[in-house]
């Protein structure tokens, strides 16, 4: 049976509750790339790791003042937000203090303060679990079904949406105001000292921006899932785009999409898909982890199909050019013929070919078909003559290598034997700029070593 | 619930073990500079317990989940993490630091999602996320402990033999490599073995704090020595320490989780040999700087008075009309003369507090004593440190004036910086360098002496 | 004085050996026989390929073609019999081993697997230390060192593997006047005791005094054989001149090939 309608059952179920739940955990998501994006350029993606921990102590501290100063009533939400600041910046600090000791190296340092606070969180949690009310593991790991139930006094805004307003608001000024300032530290820490720009107060303000959007995100992802929101969908980006405003916006973008797909997937695909399986009564599954799993998937989608960086891309770039450079030994191995005058049918020729320069054999067939396609080979009555620009383009080959062959023997001082296989492979690399250069600097030869005729250029 | 009862001790046996083995193997993951690995392959570990769970369930409905099953499931997820650090390591963009963040935000999302799936599952309720968030020793079996100890001890095994290999590798991968030891597969055998013991140690500490036990021992360890049998010994006992400390804490009280409680004592012994380690604590570092100021507060004085004897000497010598030689008595008194005790000339600013113990440190090595009249004077060992402390104070300025191009007053501070730093090695090489004429001893000094010469003569 | 069996034959052949990172060569068609008991410099302009000719000719950098022959034998049927020293800065000195430690893993190829290091290896690595003059800091930790007796470590080490082909990077890089003379005078006594030993080098100035023969390298072979004969100004303007631009041209273009066309 086909998943697709039940799949659309279940999304048909929509309601307004969906929709918040998006909202919020797009909101999130988007102020998680801007940090995000700038501590993966720094190569400090750890540190968000790091601090995505460490947060976990400033949230149960600051819900134990709040409930301290509220009488168990409510909690603050100004009081989150200081509480991940400093926690930010103790971190920050105490990875500064125990580099300084010299004694241990800098992520070894990372592990240690790290894990500390955590631990401390997880002990807060336990022994004061029944002052707060909260769980560990919606903390940890957020639970957007539960936080969308939490509104703004007596209206229908969940608080969450508010709090991923205000992180994404923060977040979105600090990149305009201290953009050039980001940047320059960013790039080059060492030459923004130099310009009057302070390196290490943008890192610290860069960690403490990290944090507070952590603890902004803690109800909806969670304080550690959401290091994969600070992660994937900038390194996704980076893979995508080599500008940085575009990164940023690429990954913006990313974050908002996995949370909409995420949402969409948790709720419709994943039961079904399950069901199919042969386990049953699976309803939905955890948002905010399916949120990043999209994220993953569209890194695992970049990683193959991105333009320039993509491993299917640089499949075909390869195959491109080994295909040029049959084609290219094709026209040379014509030109050379045609110099002794001798024809060779069809298929021994791509036989020679192939074997010559090591080419499998379709691959010298499907660049003769090129060739012929391109009109610069003439295939009719099983022979292959070159035409007027075939003949151009093996007379450039055959300089190429006779040119690379002097200068192996005079500049090189190679043997002889040595200087056919070198030829052969740097042929192809020649433009006809570096040509003129090669025969300037071997002073306009008209034989190579063995000599050949070089063909002049054309 | 009494914590001595046969069973928790067997539970608190399992894990020192695990702890100790957790030291080791985290000593050398750390000197191979790999310690974010056992991060991933913990994170990794999620869900691979969970995968494991759902096919478990899958293929045999509520049946039992045994903790090797879960185990398998863990390793083999864990396998696949390394797998995509080293793939993500070759994309230029994403080196570094990204390449293992990715990973760890990624298997977190995998582990959430399949974690609810578990929790709706009829059977899935025992299997609780948070058992894994915050480690729980007590829950063991007896036979879980017996196979948790045996795995940890089998790890302590194959390090304890194949160190020679892999200290080797840690160091120098290059030479290693170009010995012909199997680099490669070396590190593999460290990174199969880090994943045994994280996915060993997931049920104890939970699996956000396995790492703390992989990195804060052997970070520790490096405050008590630097040699690398004992540097090895004292990170694996401090893991033992921190698991039975945090084991036994959290078994008298139920509300404190174990991880938490094993990472936080780690820190802890980590905090203290940070202060009190034998060779690179804090005490210690302060207790030989301390001495190190004392000693040369001492050479200092003893440069001093030697430099003014020598001084009024000079200016004796000088008033004597041409032909005559100083009095026999004064140059016995004097700097040349053999057996003989100076009275001590005190630098111009020396603190009193400073002075006491400077006296009673040179009269403990024999350099200084109190004369009958109460005063102060150099023993002729002193003076024979003396004239070693103010010969290479000279050879130094010499040798800075000759060899470097200072300019003489600018080589005498510079002397008075390095005198201390050199050891007796550079003095002799020095002598031969400079090949000068030892007649009294001590060679005359490049420039003119600025001391307090009365005083030295005045007291007689 | 040791006689080594292998006198006969060259330490070392180098077969029109290329290397290539990735698509682009950076060494170009090397040929060259080492003489047997000299001591012979590698020299280049940076960047000349002169660690990677060290590297490639032991096969820690695979050879694109080509083949490298020591005493006869393929490298991993000799090992034993050549030592090579890492540049200094390739390894953590902040390492917990004591010079003694770092000498005795000269001998770990002779202790084989899982063999503990014993007192035959301790005494010959305390023997090599001595021999460099390290004796007395045998136990101190490596960190605690200065550069140059970092370096004579890392010679140490190459000592207590007592081999007869010593390949050296960059052994002079950072090291004092001092450190570079007694280095210097342990490389000499080594070919009297019939070794042979390879240093990239990079100090043109000194090559006549220090060695018996030179190698010019950049990108390819400039050219080979004693120092006299081989330290030509025609030899030195063709190693260090430009004239090579083209051949990093085009390797560069063998780099970043797909995008090239005629």
């Amino acid at each position: 049976m086909s998943i697709f309608p039940q799949m659309i059952e279940q999304l048909s179920t929509w309601c307004l509750i969906d929709t918040w739940m998006v909202v919020m955990a797009a909101l999130v998501a988007m102020a998680c790339a801007i940090p995000g994006c700038f501590l993966l350029l720094r190569r400090q993606s750890l540190l968000a790791d790091g601090v995505s921990h460490a947060a976990l102590p400033g949230i149960v501290g600051a819900f134990l003042v709040s409930a301290w100063l509220t009488h168990g009533s409510g909690w603050n939400f100004v009081l989150l937000l200081v509480g991940a600041a400093v926690t930010g910046v103790v971190a920050s600090v105490l990875i500064e203090f125990l580099q300084r000791l010299r004694t241990i190296h800098a992520d070894t340092a990372l592990g240690v303060v790290f894990t500390t606070l955590f631990a401390l969180g997880l002990l807060m949690l336990r022994l004061f679990a029944d002052k707060i009310h909260l769980d560990p593991s919606c903390i940890v790991f957020g639970n957007l079904e539960i936080a969308v139930v939490e509104t703004w006094g007596d209206s229908s805004l969940p608080i969450g949406v508010l709090a991923g307003l205000v992180t994404l608001g923060l977040n979105l000024a600090c990149l305009l105001l201290f953009y050039k300032e980001l940047m320059a530290a960013t790039f080059d820490p060492t030459f923004a000292e130099s310009q009057g720009i302070p390196a290490s107060r943008v890192q610290l303000l860069l960690a403490v921006l990290a944090s507070i959007t952590i603890v902004g995100a803690f109800q909806t992802v969670g304080s550690l899932l959401v290091l994969g929101m600070l992660v994937i969908p900038p390194a996704t980006a980076r893979l995508l785009t080599n500008s940085l405003p575009r990164m940023i916006a690429l990954s913006m973008a990313i974050g908002g999409l996995s949370a909409v797909l995420g949402h969409a997937l948790a709720i419709a695909a994943v039961g079904p898909l399950l069901d199919m399986a042969g386990i049953a009564g699976i309803e939905a599954v955890s948002t905010s982890g399916m949120m990043t799993l999209v994220a993953c998937l569209g890194l695992i989608v970049a990683m193959l199909f991105a333009p320039e960086n993509g491993a299917f891309s640089r499949m075909i770039q390869n195959f491109r050019m080994q295909l040029r450079i049959a084609e290219e030994d094709l026209l040379a191995v014509l030109y050379r013929l045609e110099e002794s005058d001798k024809p060779v049918r069809t298929d021994q020729l791509i036989t020679l070919v192939a074997s010559s320069s090591g080419q499998p054999h379709w691959r010298v067939w499907a660049a003769s078909r090129q060739l012929i396609r391109r009109g610069q080979v003439d295939g009719r009555d099983g022979v292959f003559h070159l035409t007027e620009s075939g003949r151009m383009g093996g007379q450039r080959i055959v300089r190429s290598h006779r040119l690379w062959e002097t200068f192996l023997a005079q500049r090189l001082g190679l043997r002889p034997e040595q200087w056919h296989e070198g030829a052969s492979r740097a042929e192809h690399f020649i433009t006809p700029a570096l040509r003129d250069e090669l025969a300037q600097e071997l002073e306009t030869p008209d034989q190579d070593p063995q000599g050949r005729t070089i063909p002049p250029e054309r | 619930m009494s914590w001595l009862s046969y069973n928790s001790l067997l539970v608190l046996a399992g894990t020192t073990l695990l702890g100790a083995a957790c030291g080791l193997i985290g000593f050398f993951l750390t000197l191979r500079r790999q310690a974010l690995l056992s991060d991933v392959i913990s994170h990794a570990a999620l869900p691979g317990v969970a995968l494991a769970f759902i096919v478990g369930e899958w293929l045999v409905p509520n049946g039992q989940r045994s903790v090797l099953w879960l185990a398998g499931g863990a390793l083999f997820a864990s396998a696949i993490a390394v797998m995509i650090c080293s793939t993500l390591q070759r994309l230029r963009p994403l080196r570094g630091d990204a390449a293992f963040g990715i990973p760890l935000g990624g298997f977190l999302a995998v582990g959430v999602v399949l974690f609810s799936v578990v929790q709706q599952m009829p059977s899935g309720n025992a299997a609780g996320l948070e058992s894994y968030l915050f480690g729980r020793a007590a829950a063991l079996s007896t036979n879980d402990v017996f196979l948790l100890g045996g795995l940890a001890a089998g790890v302590l095994v194959v390090c304890l033999v194949c160190q020679k290999e892999l200290l080797l590798v840690a160091f120098d991968p290059e030479h290693a490599l170009a010995q012909g030891w199997p680099v490669a597969r070396l590190d593999a055998l460290l990174t199969a073995m880090v994943a045994c013991i994280c996915v060993l140690a997931l049920p104890m500490v939970g699996f956000l704090l396995v790492v703390a036990l992989m990195v804060t021992p052997p970070a520790a360890a490096r405050f008590w020595t630097h040699r690398t049998g004992l540097m090895m010994a004292v990170s694996s006992l401090l893991g033992m320490l921190a698991a039975g400390a945090g084991t036994i804490v959290s078994g008298m009280s139920e509300q404190v989780p174990t991880g938490p409680a094993i990472v936080l004592f780690a820190t802890l012994l980590f905090i203290v040999s940070a202060i009190c380690g034998a060779s690179h604590g804090w005490i210690h570092r302060w207790w030989s700087d301390r001495r190190q100021r004392s000693e040369r507060a001492l050479d200092d004085l003893l440069r001093n008075t030697y430099e003014a004897h020598e001084a009024a000497q000079d200016r004796q010598a000088a008033l004597l009309p041409a032909g005559h030689d100083v009095a026999p008595e004064i140059k016995n008194a004097g700097v040349e003369g053999a057996g003989i005790e100076l009275p001590v000339v005190y630098p111009p600013h020396l603190r009193e507090t400073g002075l006491q113990a400077l006296k009673r440190m040179g009269t403990s090595r024999g350099f200084l004593r109190l004369d009958s009249r109460g005063k102060w004077r150099l023993t002729t060992l002193g003076v024979q440190r003396a004239k070693a402390v103010v010969l290479r104070h000279r050879l130094i300025e010499l040798y800075l004036i000759e060899h470097a191009e200072f300019p003489p007053d600018q080589g005498d501070r510079t002397a008075d910086l390095l005198e201390h730093a050199l050891g007796p090695h550079t003095v002799d090489e020095l002598k031969e360098i400079l090949r000068v004429d030892f007649g009294r001893g001590v060679v005359r000094s490049p420039h003119p002496l600025e001391t307090n010469a009365a005083e030295a003569m005045a007291p007689k | 004085m040791i006689e080594p069996m292998v006198s006969s034959e060259s330490p070392l052949v180098i077969h029109d050996m290329t290397v290539a990172y990735g698509r682009k060569p950076v060494l170009w068609n090397i040929d060259y026989v080492a003489p047997a008991r000299k001591l012979i410099a590698i020299v280049g302009p940076n960047g000349a390929g002169k660690s990677t000719l060290l590297k490639a000719a032991l096969g820690m950098i695979p050879r694109q073609s080509g083949s490298a022959v020591f005493y006869g034998k393929p490298y991993a049927a000799i090992r034993p019999k050549v030592a090579y020293v890492p540049q200094r800065s390739s390894v953590d000195w902040d390492f917990p081993a004591s010079a003694l430690d770092v000498a005795v893993m000269g001998w770990y190829g002779r202790l084989g697997w899982f063999r503990p290091v014993n007192r035959a290896a301790r005494t010959a690595a305390l023997a090599a230390l001595e021999q460099v003059g390290l004796g007395d800091v045998a136990q101190r930790q490596i960190g605690q060192l200065s550069g140059g007796q970092q370096q004579r470590v890392f010679l140490a080490r190459a000592l207590a593997q007592d081999a007869d082909l010593y390949l050296m990077d960059e052994p002079f890089a950072a090291v004092d006047a001092a450190t570079e003379q007694s280095i210097v005078s342990m490389l000499q006594l080594l070919r009297d005791r019939g070794k042979t030993t390879i240093v990239v080098h990079h100090d043109l100035q000194t090559v006549a005094e220090y060695f018996d023969e030179l190698l010019l390298l950049n990108l390819r072979l400039v050219a080979a054989g004693a120092v006299s004969e081989v330290m030509t100004p025609q030899n030195l303007k063709a190693t260090y001149g430009g004239q090579l631009s083209i051949l990093d041209a085009v390797g560069q273009r063998m780099t970043f090939g797909p995008s090239g066309s005629k």
